[in-house]
């Protein structure tokens, strides 16, 4: 295509040369046909036919070059401007300053646009429509999976993660869609228990016992088939961690022994002492009082080691319940969404530390038991109370739900995904309770959810990407011979002390994962380094980081190991990437571990898109192509590479348009290798 | 001591219970003892008493039901509720008192505790 656009301007340059030598030619002849007829000095004619000629040239020229820059031009900025939005989803309008020497072109290009952006716009919401009712169902679905307490993962048949929950990752660590599940886990037992499946859906799940890659944890795991059509898709397989279930065990064995031998010391010793006032009637008044303060000794002693045990257990069982910050507008919709009757909900903003699952279904549970003529209007509302506690309530007119009708369900299995754990379980878990009060004909139940931190291995500023279920094509050949649209990349940006990567230091390391066609929400790499050296005010003004910041981040080789382990099997992309790869390159050469990927530039990449444009700064590129980069994350390293990674996603199929499919093309193409 | 105040001790342990009935009916008070939840609600059903001092885990019937049965019928819901449990915490306190209960002892307590706070309820003056 870029070819065919400087034909274009070849054969604008051709007509004004050949206006140029006809021209010419035509004065010559002219002149010398004049000569011929007139006769006299040739000195006059040719002297006339130099100034004609050289004069008409220049003309020429000129216009020839205002011409290119006016409109041969502006002709191709608007076509490749066109064709962007014909292969590429493009929201901005067209500058109209590119055609302002080309009258009714720029509008008519505009209208072009607008009419491609409403059928685009119509055809979404057509669809967005059409699949509200999906989207609810999935909605349902990604929640379940999500906040389920028990690690799940879905794996295709040659081991490739295709979904996975945050117990997962809590579990496994930072594994990731598409990445091997071997990486995390020791596979034999797995791939045993596989085997052992019979074939066909109806297959019952197999156990297996496996631990996890670096040893330290031990799994209890069940593995089935996904079956669709006859055909075969992959194994679901559910994880429960046995080693924390075996620490637990063994604190409460522990705890109940301290508990039961100081028990056991104190009612000794008050027996003791009870005994010998019951066998010696005529105890001297003296020896009668130090027997009862040796009584309410042993006694406070006693209550004392029972409030303490009390905590403690307190401790060991609050650690076995995954528990994170969930919005408390979600319980309540997702509460909503399920009970049979309507129900108006308080908006509340905020969030409460909970297993959100747990808590929506002893609040369904308890709504659906409500199903009585007898009681209407039922509500729900969580309020923040004094401590920061979070009370959710769920109210109506009419009679109380008896005690011990909800005494009876709370003793029932919570739910399928729970095992044996019952919703009384749940409750202890968080270490609150469940009460019904009445008042005025108004009835309500009342879960205090009391404050906590979540469980360290589950908060998460954003809710991940955890599934694509379209990366079932095993990967059957070499990297390069890959589709662009198919591959895994890290997108990656790196801040520094300055720009001469001789002598500068990385002092920021980030990476945005890009799966296929889309950004992997959560799936993020943002590390400080420690540079071991002073940061130059000038540069702490571009990019914020402060040396106090980076004093106890870890040093570059140790940033390095944990980026190598993020970016293995991707395929690297950043902006001006020679610039971070000399960081790299250098490095390596220092001994610290290497990153040897196929690397993709997307500077380069708009160069060689947008060959008539000077500007190819990640600003401008975005700008050009929709991609919306908000001021607070510019520059910051994870802000400069989502904000590459969503250009990068814009540029694929501009790449595929010009028959740029596979990774080889791409790096042949951009001449970066 | 016709006029003496009357209390209704659901306690199912047998030793508390013991210590416990010597220590109210040497305050003065008329007391009735029931070992069980139903016997409670039998014990409710026939009689009112001014005070019931009821334990929460108790066989068969509830503490807990047995105070939403207290709060929720017109001819009992005057009575005060002294809810006594070994479960310790202070959400099992809050739950307590927000289903009605007028105060809330953890076990084990001290006895002379019990009487003030029996005493405070009923407004009548301890002895020693």
């Amino acid at each position: 295509m870029a070819e065919k656009r400087d034909t274009l301007r070849l054969r604008f340059a051709a007509f004004f040369a050949a206006l140029a030598v006809g021209g010419t030619a035509l004065i010559a002849i002219g002149l010398w046909l004049g000569w011929r007829r007139t006769g006299g000095p040739a000195e006059g004619y040719v002297i006339a036919g130099l100034i004609g000629g050289f004069g008409l040239m220049g003309l020429t020229a000129w216009i020839g070059l205002l011409f290119d820059e006016n409109v041969a031009k502006p002709i191709l900025r608007i076509s490749a401007d066109l064709h962007t939005r014909a292969t590429s989803a493009v929201g901005a309008a067209i500058d109209p300053t590119r055609a302002r020497h080309l009258g009714s072109l720029g509008p008519a290009s505009q209208a072009i646009h607008d009419a491609l952006e409403e059928t685009r716009t119509s055809l979404e919401t057509a669809l967005e429509e059409k699949m509200a009712l999906t989207l609810r169902d999935k909605a349902v679905f990604e929640t379940l999976l999500r906040e389920l307490a028990g690690a799940v993962v879905v794996i295709s048949d040659d081991g490739r993660i295709l979904l996975y929950n945050r117990a997962a990752t809590a579990l496994l660590g930072p594994i990731g869609l598409d990445r091997p599940l071997a990486r995390f886990l020791r596979m034999e037992p797995l791939l045993t228990a596989t085997a052992d499946l019979k074939n066909g859906p109806t297959a019952e799940p197999v156990s297996f016992l496996t631990t996890s890659i670096g040893g330290n944890l031990v799994l209890n795991g069940a593995v089935s088939d996904i079956w669709q059509d006859g055909e075969r898709l992959g194994h679901v397989v559910l994880f429960r961690d046995t080693t924390e279930d075996l620490r637990t065990h063994g604190k409460l064995d522990r705890l109940l022994d301290e508990t039961l031998e100081a028990a056991r010391r104190s009612t000794s010793a008050m027996a003791a002492i009870v005994n010998v006032l019951q066998d010696v009637p005529d105890i001297a008044p003296e020896e009668r009082t130090r027997f009862d303060e040796g009584l309410s000794t042993e006694l406070a002693q006693l209550t004392r080691q029972i409030e303490a045990s009390e905590e403690e257990e307190k401790t060991i069982t609050a650690r076995h319940w995954p528990l994170r910050d969930v919005a408390l507008q979600q319980i309540m919709e997702a509460v909503a969404m399920r009970v049979a009757v309507p129900v108006s909900l308080t908006e509340t903003d905020g969030t409460a530390c909970c297993d959100g699952f747990a808590v929506t279904e002893i609040l369904t549970r308890i709504a659906n038991e409500l199903g009585d003529a007898e009681r209407t209007g039922l509500g729900l509302s969580a309020t923040r109370e004094a401590g920061d506690d979070v009370r959710l309530e769920l109210s109506w007119s009419g009679p109380a739900l008896p005690m011990a009708e909800l005494d009876r369900w709370l003793d029932e299995r919570l739910a399928p995904a729970y095992g044996e754990h019952t919703a009384r379980d749940a409750l202890r878990a968080h270490r609150t309770d469940i009460w019904v009060t009445s008042e005025d004909g108004m009835s309500r139940v009342v879960l205090p959810l009391p404050r906590r931190e979540a469980s360290a291995a589950l908060r998460s500023r954003d809710v991940p990407d955890f599934y694509d279920f379209t990366l079932k094509a095993p990967r059957d050949q070499a990297l390069g011979g890959q589709y662009l649209s198919a591959l895994s990349y890290v997108v990656f940006d790196t801040e520094t002390t300055g720009l001469d990567p001789q002598r500068d230091e990385i002092i920021q390391l980030a990476g945005a994962r890009v799966l296929g066609q889309r950004l992997l929400r959560g799936e993020e790499f943002d590390q400080l380094v420690n540079p071991g050296r002073p940061i130059p005010p000038s540069s702490t003004e571009i990019h914020g980081i402060t040396p106090e910041m980076v004093a106890n981040a870890p040093e570059l080789g140790s940033a390095l190991a944990g980026f190598a382990e993020f970016t293995e099997d991707s395929v690297l992309v950043a902006h001006h990437a020679a610039f971070d790869l000399a960081f790299l390159t250098r490095a390596k050469a220092q001994g610290l571990p290497a990153i040897d990927r196929p690397t993709l530039c997307t500077a380069r990449l708009s160069s060689k898109l947008f060959p008539h444009s000077d500007d190819h700064t990640l600003d401008t590129l975005a700008r050009r192509l929709g991609v919306t980069i908000p001021e607070e994350v510019r520059h910051t390293a994870l802000g400069d590479s989502i904000a590459t990674a969503e250009v990068f996603l814009k540029l694929v199929p501009l790449l595929e348009a010009r028959s740029i499919f596979t990774l080889n093309d791409a790096l042949e193409w951009q001449g970066l290798r | 001591m016709g006029s003496a105040k009357k209390i209704l001790l659901v306690e199912d342990e047998d030793n508390i219970a013991l210590a416990l009935e010597f220590l109210i009916r040497r305050q003065g008070f008329d007391l009735d003892r029931v070992a069980t939840g139903t016997d409670a609600v039998t014990a409710l059903e026939r009689d009112c008493p001014d005070l019931v001092l009821l334990d929460v885990m108790l066989p068969g019937v509830s503490g807990y039901e047995i105070l939403q049965m207290i709060r929720g019928t017109d001819r009992l819901r005057h009575i005060k509720v002294l809810m006594m449990s070994a479960s310790g915490g202070e959400i099992a306190r809050r739950k307590g008192l927000a289903m009605g209960a007028d105060a809330y002892l953890t076990k084990p307590f001290e006895t002379s505790h019990l009487t003030a706070q029996i005493c405070d309820l009923l407004g009548t003056p301890a002895h020693g």
